[in-house]
């Protein structure tokens, strides 16, 4: 099928930015688009905070596409700080323009959690963001136990995040057509990445394991339950 | 009483120093970590915020956003479900109040999910939320906030 979107724009949301699991699935996205022959911009939200110059660059960026995608992390069971603070601001700047319509969203939410419903806020937030502000919404992905990425480039990864490859190639092909993110790329993006016949206290125990070796390295495994705020300090 | 508008708080890094680094401490020295050590002090926390495309403000979202400090990194299953290891002994009960100019269902459904997902997630014993229009009068705002406390059990 044709294109009918020309330009795309990739707004990062991880405040770890180059090394975030949100980068990889925004780059990986990116570069199918890319292959479809859209042209695609990247920025990372986080860095325009506190800054009009660059705040106006993503104002910019965004005047100038067709699709804009938000990728990233959920951030205490919804949105990180940063991103609803440029949320705000683009709201005052669409919610009155004709030109909005024109304009489409999609969400890419990842998170730590194995339950797919934890992002549930998290995208309902950036739908509403898209009905209030007069855009057209598109849909979303979401992906739990994003540390199967963990900032890693998913081109590289192998056979573990084949449905997540294939939930971002059919993502790709709807955007460039113009057309919303199929049913299908959401629930491959949604599998458990973890077998879901585990039970959770198993789930936890391998997570923990991952955490104390963290702890571990940074030499606090003995006081990882440390309680210093019970005290004013 | 934290008027979150007039504090210097940064947004969080995700550095995760306060898991492994200095456990429980958030890196950044500024209001936000005074701010979530406040919280873990109190018997009840109230939060105060319009309703933002069914969230809370991002002025208010940033200080939550540093309560991080506040939970250990370690997981647990309770109810088949998968929540952090308390890191402490008691947690606040939490009770929101969000503004709207008027009614919007799906703003406040997801307002009051968000609510109840914060309560599970940060060992809250207890929680209760409200939204509260621009055109409601004194009396009425007095009321559903009694019944709010009452809900939350203060």
């Amino acid at each position: 099928m044709t294109n009918i979107t020309n330009r795309v724009l990739i707004l990062i949301g991880s405040p770890r930015r180059h090394t975030s699991t949100s980068y990889s699935l925004g780059s990986y996205l990116a570069d199918r688009l890319q292959k479809r022959g859209v042209s695609v911009n990247k920025l990372h939200v986080k860095r325009a905070m506190g800054s009009k110059d660059r705040m106006d660059k993503i104002f910019a960026a965004v005047d100038a596409s067709d699709v804009v995608v938000f990728s990233f992390p959920l951030c205490v069971d919804s949105v990180p700080s940063h991103l609803i603070a440029a949320m705000e601001k683009l709201y005052e700047r669409y919610q009155l323009r004709e030109s909005g319509a024109k304009k489409s969203i999609a969400a890419i939410v990842n998170s730590g959690f194995s339950d797919p419903d934890n992002n549930d806020v998290a995208i309902g937030n950036i739908k509403r963001f898209a009905d209030l502000s007069g855009l057209r919404w598109l849909g979303s992905l979401s992906l739990c136990s994003g540390d199967v990425v963990d900032g890693k480039s998913i081109k590289d990864l192998g056979d573990s995040v084949r449905d997540i490859k294939r939930s971002l190639d059919l993502t790709a092909d709807a955007l460039a057509e113009g057309r919303p993110v199929p049913e299908e790329a959401s629930e491959l993006m949604q599998r458990p990445v973890i077998p879901s016949f585990l039970p959770t206290f198993i789930v936890a125990r391998m997570g923990n394991a991952g955490f104390k070796k963290q702890a571990k390295e940074n030499g606090t495994v003995n006081i990882l339950m440390d309680r210093p705020y019970e005290k004013a300090i | 009483m934290e008027t979150l508008r007039d504090k210097n708080i940064s947004a969080c890094t995700a550095c995760d120093a306060c898991w492994y680094k200095m456990p429980g401490i958030c890196a950044i020295l500024d209001a936000g970590r005074e701010i979530a050590g406040k919280v873990i002090r109190s018997d009840a926390v109230v939060l105060l915020s319009p309703v933002t495309f069914g969230g809370y403000s991002s002025t208010l979202k940033k200080a939550i956003d540093r309560t991080r400090p506040l939970l250990s990194p370690l997981l647990r299953s309770a109810g088949g479900k998968l929540g952090h290891v308390p890191r402490y002994d008691r947690y606040p009960k939490i009770i929101a109040i969000g503004t709207l100019p008027e009614p919007d269902a799906e703003s406040e459904r997801l307002f009051h999910d968000l609510v109840r997902r914060n309560s599970y997630l940060l060992h809250a014993p207890a929680y209760a939320s409200v939204i509260v229009y621009d055109d409601q009068g004194p009396e009425e705002i007095r009321k559903q906030i009694n019944e709010l406390l009452t809900e939350a059990g203060i």
